[in-house]
């Protein structure tokens, strides 16, 4: 009789490298019968990762067409990427993945796209900062206003046809993604936004985040920039506790 | 505090469901579930929509959290990412109950998105057990295990799965969730007559009963493989063995689970009315007067 860690890891290698590994005294019953049981629990393991992956990814999957998404996918999954964690996590290393197979850039710009919309979409709450909270300081207080980059906030680059394949119209070098209320939203912005917004990836004053960004950038609209970011939610006065 | 799950029958919560449970409580006619079950696995995010969903749909209906991702069974003991993720939720909504199944997934290198049997052994017995005791130390609550659906057995099992899973309730105080799609689909695949099964079951540690449909596959040497795929409407072999352990035990929370091919809403709580119905021909009549 195996012990309870035999017979797991004995499963686990039946169902990573198929039935022939599996030992004759493992299952009770007729080999047949064994078989079919084993191609279930093989099929729900398959499904349910390429279903998160279909889940993850839906606009990737339209762009590339279903037949080559589906033959992509099982690759990246048999290659053994991401099977060590929750299926919520599964798609988190395909972009990286489809970049090293040198797939269209487009599909690979895309599916980064996707996965940091998924990323802003189930990020922590946090208010955004607005114009209220700001306008009524003076310039004092202003400047030592504590602030930070809002939680759901994501920049990428807007290359390979991305911005017009998510239907922005805008020719920007850069595209901001959050979710200050409810919606997911993603808006066009310049280097310097996304810059800026880099500064206060960790929480800073607001006078210390403009002098950060001047020494780098002296002639760039600072003001223009933080407005920029403002409007769009993607700054928070309150420090994200998740 | 957390609220109790009424002795009726509740739904799946699913996101394509949200907005109709609650304008069906706000407007207050139609058929409503009772009570629902969501998996909190697909609510581990931080924040986002899901979790105002949630918040606001935890206002108007209890709720209760079946988990899938705990891997009690697994040699390697309890998921920890997954049981702090967990208590985390179960701190936030104060569910009415938490359960996962009688099933491993995590391996040596891999997560298997699946329930894999545990072989019925002392050892086995012994290991589930200190995970379920973990887990209830963990979120300080008492949880129920599921009867999983199985396709295998193990040649080295030592008791059947009704005495595994009345051992380990007795040992740890947890609960049974009874799944009778489970037991059908198990009785089936495994050779063992459903019906006996049920009897064998103590019906003083079944907190919670899931109800649910199956695929078939029939193969050219006449056998039959069932497969708990949650895709259909309740059997009526189910709803047979359901009526037949409600009259024994008395009414119990009754889930209608549906994961895939989920019907419209009104079809799932046209289903749960049906097992509200046999729940409340079992009240005891002082209790229902």
């Amino acid at each position: 009789m195996y012990s309870l860690r035999e017979a797991q890891l004995l499963f686990g290698a039946t169902l990573d490298q198929g039935p022939s590994t599996c030992p004759n005294d493992l299952f009770e019953g007729a080999p047949d019968r064994i078989l079919r049981a084993l191609k279930v629990h093989a099929n729900t393991i398959s499904h349910g990762r390429l279903s998160a992956l279909e889940e993850s990814f839906p606009l990737t999957r339209d762009a590339m067409g279903e037949a080559l998404f589906n033959r992509l996918t099982r690759e990246f999954l048999e290659a053994g990427h991401d099977c060590g964690g929750p299926l919520d996590r599964v798609g988190q290393g395909l972009s990286d993945w489809l970049q090293a197979k040198a797939v269209y850039q487009n599909w690979v710009a895309l599916a980064r796209f996707e996965w940091l919309w998924l990323e802003s979409y189930h990020s922590a709450e946090a208010a955004p900062l607005c114009y209220a909270d700001v306008s009524a300081q003076g310039e004092e207080e202003l400047l030592a206003i504590l602030m930070t980059a809002h939680p759901s906030a994501r920049i990428l680059p807007s290359e390979y046809g991305l911005a017009g394949a998510i239907g922005i119209v805008e020719v920007c070098d850069k595209l901001l993604i959050v979710r200050p209320e409810d919606s997911v939203l993603v808006h066009a912005v310049d280097d310097d936004v996304a810059k800026l917004l880099a500064i206060f990836k960790n929480t800073r004053s607001l006078g210390s985040g403009i002098e950060t960004f001047l020494a780098s950038s002296p002639n760039a609209g600072v003001m223009q920039c933080m407005e920029t970011l403002i409007a769009a939610g993607a700054l928070t006065k309150e420090i994200s506790s998740c | 505090m957390s609220a109790t799950l009424p002795k009726l029958a509740g739904i799946g919560l699913k996101p394509e469901h949200y907005a109709h449970l609650l304008a069906s409580h706000q407007n207050g006619g139609g058929a409503q579930p009772s009570w629902v079950e969501i998996h909190p696995q697909n609510y581990f995010g931080a924040g986002g929509p899901p979790h105002r969903w949630l918040t606001a749909i935890a206002e108007v209906v209890p709720i209760c959290f079946h988990s899938t991702g705990l891997s009690l069974g697994s040699a390697n003991g309890v998921d920890v990412d997954q049981l702090e993720r967990l208590a985390i939720l179960v701190e936030r909504y104060a569910p009415a109950s938490v359960s996962d199944h009688l099933s491993w997934s995590n391996g040596e290198t891999q997560i298997y998105p699946d329930l894999l049997p545990v072989p019925y052994t002392r050892e086995a017995l012994d290991h589930f057990a200190r995970g379920v005791e973990q887990v209830q130390e963990r979120l300080d609550r008492a949880i129920l295990i599921e009867n999983p659906s199985r396709y295998l057995a193990f040649r080295g099992d030592e008791m059947s799965e009704t005495e595994f899973l009345g051992s380990l309730c007795s040992r740890t105080g947890c609960g049974l969730l009874l799944d009778i799609n489970n037991v059908e689909v198990s009785a089936c695949n495994l050779g063992f007559d459903p019906a006996a099964y049920l009897r064998e079951v103590d019906p003083a540690i079944v907190k919670e009963i899931h109800l649910a449909g199956h695929a078939t596959e029939r193969f050219s040497d006449g056998t039959v493989l069932e497969i708990d795929d949650h895709g259909s409407s309740v059997s009526n072999r189910c709803w047979s063995l359901f009526r037949d352990f409600v009259a024994r035990a008395g009414p119990v929370p009754t889930l209608i689970e549906r994961d895939t091919n989920v019907p419209e809403f009104a079809e799932l709580v046209a289903e749960a009315t049906v097992a509200d119905e046999i729940l409340m021909s079992r009240v005891p009549h002082v209790l229902a007067a």
